[in-house]
């Protein structure tokens, strides 16, 4: 069987990589091979920002080697896919690609807003190992004073905190009324505010970037307020949407949001066409609704899954993970779930404490967690988690226990009555 | 195969695998950067060792953004600690929260199974630890007595 | 001294009137003389003691500590001792007590914790590794110690920490500075007989919660865990491992009822046999347990959490709840379990306000004081209601929370012969049913309290298993002849060598109790101090620890003025007038029960025990060569004047 999978990321390499083993296993014959179109072996984006900030070393970015590809018995291609036909692919610089099964782990690409001046040198965003070396060659070159991020998702928080470790002086502006809008509520966004600004990063909210304006290279950022920030570099960490602009053509099914529809073996809607990764769109384990959450451990979960399906292991997915972690400084945040925000009309209960160094808010509906932001709480984090999808009905549970307080017995899960 | 049981039934909260994990590990008794943590309600006299079960399917190993966790010939979930980068992500998506940060090093560690003898369960005196085949006997007690404690049965 | 392990390496002063906090190398006070926890307590206190002090004011200096072997894996090994001036006993002498508290100054880095003068206003000292602060208690003074505990626990992540993080605390009791109130620690060791609690509360000292991280390095690890590994297959193999677990000490609860060892009606009568095992034997017990509790590093715990139809005794000993409360007032259980509630709660000595309170009602019995003025029965209500009022100052509660002198001050000195106290302290033991060192003991401890807790607490052990426990223990041939050679066991000496080996333990960080300590040998403690700490030591040098630190002890009174033999071994008259026991007159005999001992008998025993200290017949307190010969000779000039 002649399976080829398009990307090089995490779903790609660990879908690749899974069939090689299963196949071995069970003593068949394939033939995998990955389309890349980047010239490097699987590099881990999530650790961008702990090379940008000089705590590790660019050699640490690339977690397996070409040496690896080979003792798995994975083939490479390099070239961008032009095309993709019923039982062939089309790759620039190669021609035509043909397989048995598909597997299309195409990733995402960077959302980047109509700015004016969005093309200036100077101008990054942090999608790529190229894009970072870009970035890390300029501020070595240009020894930049101060930055402006654009965005303050998880990826411009990361970067601004990264950019301020170096020394620069950091801005960081953003559409919405909090920082990192989409992971957490008002109270925990305070804290990570506060932690912000106490290391001297400067924060525009409700903020919109008019213009960047420079000659040769960026060196000024104006916001809709009036207000023009001097600064030498600007990273765009606008957020992410699916790379699948080439498979508007195909037939296969797309989302709202340009992701690739899957069924729970992991299939697109093209019978020997698999996807997985960043690029699809799935029902989420918590919610059920169809979502796109890009994160690593979804694309590891569903390459495996994948590579199970095709090899003729039935296996199904369970549903996209939403649990992020991120560092400012000293605090830690962890988010899962639903956020209150989002419940608007709903009835929900929440278990909520703050303290001075600790934090962490709880979201109960209809007696399962559904959600919980955390500051300074790491253990609690996966046992919460593994609540929440697995549906657990917290109510029920306290009900059955004789001493209310006896729920205690779960290490750290006081935090729920 | 051996596996790693754990009974919280049994447990006096005595801390000594602890000593032991911390010493073997680390050469020196520290329970901060012990692989298995006591926690002590002792306004409830109940006890419960925290340490990682070497899960078949390991979370934390899907969630490492280096890849540094895997499973070793003995079935032990290891971390490779020089590829570990400390982001802690490990630490946030494990279903038992068995998985600690040594500040000193900036990376995190966890149970390894002493290749294969685990010194905790060599120690413990009340056998709240222990390393045996599992049948479906000790699979069955175990599940009793989690339900015992948590008076609730499983979704 | 170099040092190369087991210890915490610092040694904290803080002064609280200055706010000054200054750390001294643990390494410059320690060696194979001076070892740790209560023989350095008192080369610490001694160096900084005001003879005539008012254990209330900013002077009185207290000094806690704990030993080398402290945070190991060495079984049983998490003893705190306090070292200070008491106010209940008017003597210095060092409280003990169990808790997760001594591990976590170890893991902190700090072997002893120097603490004088007091704070402006209510506060607590934070201790979290290299940080120490003096905070403000607004939040918790004035709350119960359960409270408190639980709000400090709270604040600083302690279960996160459960190895490792531990409070010491004082009630309300000790805010007002009733004489008898005490310390929790972790809310399940009582710490501070004799008045600790009030000597914080005089210092506006609501609690301590030390957490640390940094663990403790042995010297030798090979070594070191070669005894361990021994001490804990033994603790495997032990018969009664589980049932001492399920019951801790209530497992010697029925030869004590037996034998005539509960007291009540004021030590006048023991209690009924029958009627002790079946109100509050292992059947009830078993009835109320919820789960087992203990100390950090302990095998075999012995302490437990209750619930008692909606009472949660947190880890309480069970044992000091049945003795003063439920046979004392021969009440039940509950009303027991409420008492202790409450004296617990407010941080007040349960066995201390039995005994003041079992006298008045003996003094009211026999009308020797004023109706209008106290009114004490047998009842729980009203014990109840006067330990609020004793806590609270209220009434008669003013006088009564400030003990003995002032309630003789009040009522009449000549009512001092019904108060059956040694130095203050009301016993557990008494030498009419058994002549054991634990009785015997409460003549000769600092405070009165009771003597070292090993093989005699329960009778009939034979010669040989004595003799075989004094050779574990250490104590030397000739010793062990000097104690038989009568015929009869001599128990005075006997005691002497018992209060060195529980005072040796005491500078480990070793459990005192006989269930912890049977499974070391002396010379096992001494290999595994050389292997933690690389210092060289032999058995009879380590035992000698022990002796040190009595003779310290003793030498802190004398300067305090104890210098007369009557003055320091005090004992009420009571114990020369028989005991009813179930029809039967209890009087003292020697352990086995072989002969009788008159009056002036048994204070020859008091005589022998001082010989075979080494001390003076005329001032109960150590001559100048035995000062010597333990190398005190630093000390001899306290012995002048």
């Amino acid at each position: 069987m002649k399976i080829v999978v398009v990307g090089n990321g995490i779903a790609g390499y660990t879908a690749a990589s899974e069939i090689c083993r299963l196949a071995k296993k069970l003593n068949e014959k394939i033939d995998v091979t990955i389309v890349t179109k980047e010239k490097t072996p699987i590099y881990s984006p999530c650790i961008f920002h702990l090379y940008l900030s000089g705590q590790i070393e660019r050699d640490r970015l690339f977690i397996h080697s070409y040496r690896e590809y080979r003792e798995k018995g994975i083939k490479l291609v390099f070239g961008e896919v032009k095309e993709v036909r019923d039982e062939s692919i089309l790759v620039e610089g190669y021609g035509e690609l043909p397989y048995d099964k598909l597997v299309l782990a195409i990733g995402s690409k960077p959302a980047i807003p109509p700015i004016k001046g969005v093309n200036l040198n100077g101008v990054f965003t942090c999608k790529t190992i190229s894009d970072i070396d870009e970035v890390k060659s300029y501020l070595d070159r240009v020894n930049p004073r101060r930055a402006v991020i654009i965005g303050a998702g998880l990826i411009g928080v990361e970067m601004a905190v990264a950019l301020r470790m170096r020394g620069i002086e950091v801005c960081l502006v953003e559409l919405m009324p909090r920082v990192l809008p989409l992971l957490l509520d008002e109270e925990a966004s305070n804290i990570v505010l506060s932690e912000l600004e106490k290391n001297k990063v400067k924060v525009h909210l409700n903020a919109r970037v008019l213009e960047i304006m420079g000659d040769d290279r960026v060196n000024k950022v104006v916001l809709d307020s009036g207000d023009e920030i001097e600064s030498q570099i600007v990273i765009v960490a606008t957020g992410m949407k699916p790379n699948t602009e080439i498979l508007r053509k195909t037939g296969i099914r797309l989302g709202d949001r340009g992701g690739i529809i899957v069924d729970r073996y992991m299939m697109t809607s093209k019978r020997d066409i698999y996807a997985c990764g960043d690029c699809i769109e799935y029902k989420d384990a918590i919610t059920n609704k169809p979502t796109i959450n890009m994160l690593w451990i979804n694309s590891r979960i569903q390459g495996e899954i994948t590579a199970s399906n095709i090899i003729g292991i039935e296996r199904e997915y369970l549903g996209e993970y939403n649990i992020t972690g991120v560092s400012i400084f000293n605090k830690h945040v962890i988010a899962a779930g639903r956020k209150e925000e989002e419940l608007r009309g709903r009835k929900y209960d929440v278990v909520e404490e703050k303290r001075e160094d600790r934090y962490y808010k709880i979201i109960i509906s209809d007696g399962k967690i559904i959600g919980f932001q955390l500051i300074g709480e790491f253990r609690v984090a996966g046992i919460l988690h593994t609540l929440a999808i697995k549906k657990v009905n917290i109510q029920e549970m306290i009900k059955k226990i004789e001493l209310p307080r006896q729920l205690r017995l779960i290490p750290y899960s006081m935090k729920l009555i | 195969m051996k596996i790693l049981i754990l009974n919280p039934d049994r447990c006096i909260g005595c801390g000594t695998c602890e000593m032991v994990c911390s010493l073997t590990n680390e050469g020196i008794f520290n329970p901060t950067l012990s692989r298995i943590n006591v926690f002590r309600y002792s306004d409830r006299g109940i006890n419960f060792p925290i340490t990682c079960l070497h899960c078949d399917d390991p979370l934390c190993s899907k969630i490492c953004p280096v890849d540094a966790i895997s499973k070793d010939e003995h079935g032990a979930v290891i971390v490779d600690q020089s590829r570990c980068v400390g982001c802690k992500a490990c630490m946030m998506i494990c279903p038992f929260g068995a998985i600690i940060f040594d500040i000193y090093r900036g990376e995190v560690i966890k149970c390894n199974l002493c290749s294969g003898e685990p010194k905790c369960a060599q120690t413990c005196v009340w056998d709240a630890i222990e390393w045996i085949e599992p049948t479906l006997e000790v699979a069955r007690k175990r599940r009793e007595v989690i339900e015992k404690i948590l008076h609730y049965s499983s979704t | 001294m170099v040092v190369k392990g087991g210890y915490g390496g610092s040694i904290l002063h803080i002064n609280l009137s200055e706010n000054r906090i200054s750390k001294i190398s643990t390494d410059t006070v320690v060696s194979s003389k001076f070892v740790g926890g209560h023989v350095v307590n008192l080369k610490l206190f001694i160096e900084r003691f005001k003879p005539g002090v008012d254990p209330f004011s900013g002077d009185n200096i207290v000094v806690l500590g704990t030993g080398p072997l402290t945070g190991t894996i060495a079984p049983c090994s998490t003893k705190l001792i306090v070292t200070t001036k008491l106010p209940h006993t008017g003597t210095v002498a060092s409280c003990s007590s169990g808790g997760v508290f001594a591990r976590a100054m170890k893991f902190a880095g700090y072997d002893h914790i120097i603490i004088e003068g007091r704070c402006e206003k209510p506060s607590y000292i934070e201790i979290l590794d290299d940080h120490v602060e003096i905070c403000d208690a607004k939040d918790i003074w004035g709350k119960d110690i359960f409270e408190a505990t639980k709000w400090l626990w709270r604040k600083y992540h302690r279960d996160e920490y459960s190895t490792s993080c531990g409070v010491v605390c004082i009630g309300q009791a000790g805010e007002k500075l009733v004489s008898y109130s005490i310390c929790l620690v972790d809310l399940f060791a009582h710490l501070g007989k004799g008045g600790l609690g009030a000597v914080f509360g005089s210092k506006n000292l609501k609690a301590i919660i030390v957490r640390g991280t940094k663990g403790v390095r042995v010297a030798d690890s090979e070594r070191f865990m070669s005894i361990v590994r021994k001490v804990i297959e033994r603790i495997r193999n032990d018969k009664v491992r589980e049932s001492f677990t399920k019951w801790g000490i209530l497992i010697g609860w029925e030869y004590w009822a037996k034998s005539g060892q509960i007291y009540w009606k004021n030590y006048s009568e023991a209690y009924p046999a029958e009627k002790a095992i079946n109100k509050f034997g292992v059947e009830v017990h078993d009835k109320y347990k919820i789960g087992t509790v203990g100390c950090p590093s302990c095998l075999e715990p012995c302490k437990a959490y209750f619930n008692f139809n909606g009472i949660e005794l947190y880890c309480s000993e069970y044992f000091s709840m049945i003795l003063p409360f439920g046979c004392k007032l021969d009440t039940d259980i509950i009303n027991a379990a409420k008492l202790f509630h409450k004296a617990n709660a407010y941080g007040i000595d349960s066995f201390e306000v039995s005994g003041i309170l079992e006298f008045l009602i003996e003094v009211c019995e026999r009308e020797l004081v004023d109706k209008e003025k106290v009114f004490v029965d047998r009842n729980p209500e009203t014990w109840s209601r006067l330990i609020d009022d004793i806590v609270n100052r209220r009434g008669i509660g003013e006088v009564l929370a400030d003990g003995w002198s002032r309630i003789f001050d009040y009522f009449g000195k000549d009512l001092k012969k019904y108060a059956v106290v040694y130095k203050g302290t009301s016993p557990v033991f008494d030498v009419r049913t058994l002549l054991s060192a634990e009785a015997f003991g409460h003549i000769t401890n600092p405070r009165g309290w009771e003597g070292p807790v090993q093989i005699t607490v329960i009778p009939g052990r034979s010669v040989d298993t004595i003799k075989r426990f004094l050779v574990r223990i250490g104590c030397p041939d000739d010793a062990i002849d000097r104690i038989f050679r009568d015929g009869v066991m001599n128990t005075a000496r006997y005691t002497k060598w018992v209060e060195d080996y529980l005072y040796m333990l005491n500078c480990l960080g070793i459990c005192r109790r006989e269930s912890s300590t049977r499974f070391y040998t002396t010379d096992e403690l001494a290999i595994l101090y050389t292997a933690a700490t690389g210092i060289e030591i032999t058995s009879r040098e380590l035992l000698m620890n022990g002796e040190r630190a009595w003779n310290l002890e003793r030498i802190c009174n004398f300067m305090e003025g104890y210098r007369d033999f009557n003055q320091w071994f005090q004992y009420p008259e009571r114990i020369f007038e028989p005991l009813i026991f179930e029809g039967k007159k209890l009087e003292i005999m020697d352990y086995h029960k072989r002969r009788r001992y008159s009056k002036d008998e048994f204070i020859r025993l008091l005589f022998d025990y001082c010989d075979e200290r080494g001390w003076n017949l005329d001032t109960g307190a150590p001559t100048k060569e035995t000062l010597s010969k333990l190398g005190l000779d630093e000390y001899l000039r306290f012995l002048e004047g």
